[in-house]
């Protein structure tokens, strides 16, 4: 199907460098998740990339193809909006089917893939209805099926589920990520939900002030995050001054609460003083004050998440950790506890020092 | 019921104003006219008859009604892309704009009708201009005419085009627009089956407020006309006011009002809001 390449694109406003030198290439039928803050040119790379907006400089492939001279009409995308954008005036129907009369498809083969999409969405039966009458997860569908159904080369998506209530935005990131791996199209998903992104995408980009941060795979971008800000960013995060010593012939991580193995991903191959060292809120354990190579710690407050239960805990320096546990509350605030660090390697995050 | 409360100034204003007026207008229309009194007693249709007979009565009628369909034409042509583009611009830039939009209104209209004259009139900047780059040597016929009425009440009119239109562009949403080229539509084709259909609500109260205004109008024709052309307002002025005839003045003013009406309710009909059901 299609691939995706993104060269040097550079976009102002006024003075402000809306994108700053994106590169960047997105394999077939991947699904990839531009994420970062507001303002941080996400939604403008997806608006050039349909062809909405100008780039002052830089080329965008499709399958090697430039199409950075292409109006939108000419790009072949399909585009889903945050605010879904279907036509009030049209039925379900006459919003999937418009795409297709654009491109002069014969009647029948309208009406036979207009039934077609709308049985993917599970919607078949809502064809007659206006966009009013539907719920918004509903009109969320059409919008989808109205953009997949005229089979575009690339598919992107607008923060599509930032006007859904939570529960259905989780059911319909499992819908989303579910027809793209059916179908196979490359996907391109603007979000600013990071456990959106980290739950639907193959690779996720992340974005800061009109520059990409980092590109990874959502696993790989939890746990070895390029920098504190995008460590910050992605998930709840501790840091621990540390540094990096030998121990037993392996390079291991030194820190206030415990010492443990280096992360085989980490790119540092020698002993490194003064470092910052990335502790999830998961990976520390609460133990009674007394046990053995537990660093003593006080409760500050506990806020119960059902299956989950985070703590506040402070050190005795005063360094305050989040830590997360799958076990119901078992401390209250003012509790004297003792900490330690989970048997797992330790990232150091690069070039940044405490 | 207490919410009808509010309503009732408006209406009581209404009433006085309007249908009581409107409906003595009508009772005058049904008598004859006499020579001592504004009408005699006894019924009669002959008002009616003798306007809806009198050549040149229906002549004048149907070129009022035919200067306020292009003259409402006009100002669609001209308004549409005005209201669209102040519905893309920063919100400063708006502010800027509705004022420029609003600003004739701000004269009076007897003087913007007299400006136009200055413009269109055999001697005026235009003809000058023409003559003085050898484009014609005769008079282009500008005023005095129903061209030069049109091109005036355009002018005077094109506001209540524009801010219609304006809002109900403002009020859809932008994405709107992007989500038809994205699925295949070059932008005009976008315009015609996505951004029209849904604009066609600020395209009828413009349209209507302008026909309405422009068919009642009496300043700008009676200017710019030189009293050569008559519009039927200017005929109806004339029966009643110089002619001492208010029962046949009645009937002409009611005709040009029905017609006017029937006119809209067809439009209305033509333009249906499929969607807004």
């Amino acid at each position: 199907m299609t691939t995706v390449a993104i060269e040097n694109l550079t976009r102002h406003f006024g003075r402000t460098r809306a994108l700053d030198d994106i590169s960047l290439s997105i394999d077939d039928g991947h699904f990839v998740s531009f994420l970062g803050p507001s303002g941080c040119g996400k939604s403008t790379t997806l608006r050039v990339l349909a062809g909405f907006d100008a780039c002052d400089r830089g080329r965008i492939l499709f399958d090697g193809q430039d199409v950075a001279a292409l109006p939108p009409e000419q790009r072949d995308i399909g585009m889903v909006f945050q605010s879904y954008a279907l036509f009030p005036h049209m039925t379900v129907g006459q919003n999937v089917a418009f795409g297709l009369e654009m491109r002069r498809l014969p009647r029948d083969a309208i009406r036979q893939r207009v039934r077609a999409v709308l049985d993917l969405v599970h919607l078949a039966d809502h064809s007659d209805r206006h966009p009013r009458q539907l719920s918004g997860g509903q009109q969320q569908r059409v919008a989808l099926a109205r953009a997949l159904v005229i089979e575009p080369r690339i598919l992107l998506l607008d923060e599509p589920l930032a006007n859904l209530d939570a529960i259905l935005r989780e059911e319909m990131r499992v819908f989303i990520r579910e027809l793209q791996q059916r179908i196979g199209i490359t996907t391109i998903y603007v979000t600013h939900d990071q456990a959106e992104a980290m739950a639907m995408s193959d690779m996720i980009v992340v974005m800061f002030g009109g520059r990409v941060a980092q590109v990874a795979p959502p696993r790989d971008l939890y746990e070895c995050p390029g920098s504190l800000q995008v460590a910050s960013f992605v998930g709840q995060a501790n840091y621990l001054a540390g540094h990096v010593a030998h121990d037993n012939g392996q390079l291991a991580v030194v820190t206030p609460l415990g010492t443990r193995p280096l992360d085989g991903r980490s790119a540092i191959t020698a002993p490194a003083p003064a470092r910052n060292i990335l502790i999830r809120p998961e990976s520390i354990c609460i133990t009674p004050p007394a046990a053995s190579d537990a660093v003593p710690a006080t409760v500050i407050s506990v806020q119960y998440g059902g299956n989950l239960t985070n703590y506040v805990l402070a050190l005795a320096d005063g360094q305050q950790l989040h830590v997360q546990t799958a076990t119901p509350p078992s401390h209250a605030g003012g509790d004297r506890v003792g900490v330690r660090l989970a048997d797992a390697p330790l990232w150091v995050i690069p070039d940044c020092r405490p | 019921m207490r919410k009808y409360l509010l309503i009732v100034p408006a209406v009581v204003v209404l009433l006085v104003f309007l249908v009581i007026p409107y409906i003595d207008i009508i009772f005058i229309s049904l008598h004859p006219a006499a020579d001592d009194r504004p009408y005699g007693s006894g019924f009669t249709l002959r008002n009616y008859v003798q306007v809806l007979t009198d050549g040149y009565l229906v002549h004048q009628t149907a070129m009022t009604l035919w200067i306020g369909l292009v003259t409402t034409c006009a100002t669609l042509v001209l308004g549409f892309p005005v209201a669209w583009f102040m519905a893309h611009s920063s919100a400063r830039a708006r502010a800027i704009q509705q004022g420029i939009v609003l600003m004739p209104l701000l004269v009076g209209i007897v003087v913007r009708s007299y400006g136009w004259t200055v413009i269109l009139g055999n001697n005026g900047i235009l003809n000058r201009l023409a003559r003085d780059i050898g484009l014609t040597r005769s008079v282009l016929p500008l005023m005095y005419n129903s061209l030069g009425i049109v091109i005036a009440l355009t002018h005077v009119f094109l506001p209540f085009m524009i801010l219609p239109i304006f809002g109900t562009i403002r009020s859809l949403d932008p994405a709107l627009f992007l989500a038809g080229r994205s699925l295949g539509a070059s932008p005009a084709i976008t315009m015609r089956r996505v951004i029209l259909p849904l604009t066609m609500p600020g395209i009828q109260s413009g349209c209507v407020l302008v026909f309405i205004l422009s068919v009642s109008a009496y300043v700008t024709p009676m200017l710019i006309g030189g009293m050569r052309v008559k519009t039927m307002p200017m005929t109806v002025v004339n029966t009643l006011i110089d002619a001492f005839q208010w029962p046949f003045g009645a009937a002409q003013a009611l005709v040009l009002s029905a017609i006017g009406a029937l006119i809209v309710l067809v439009f209305f009909r033509l333009t249906p809001l499929r969607w807004s059901r």
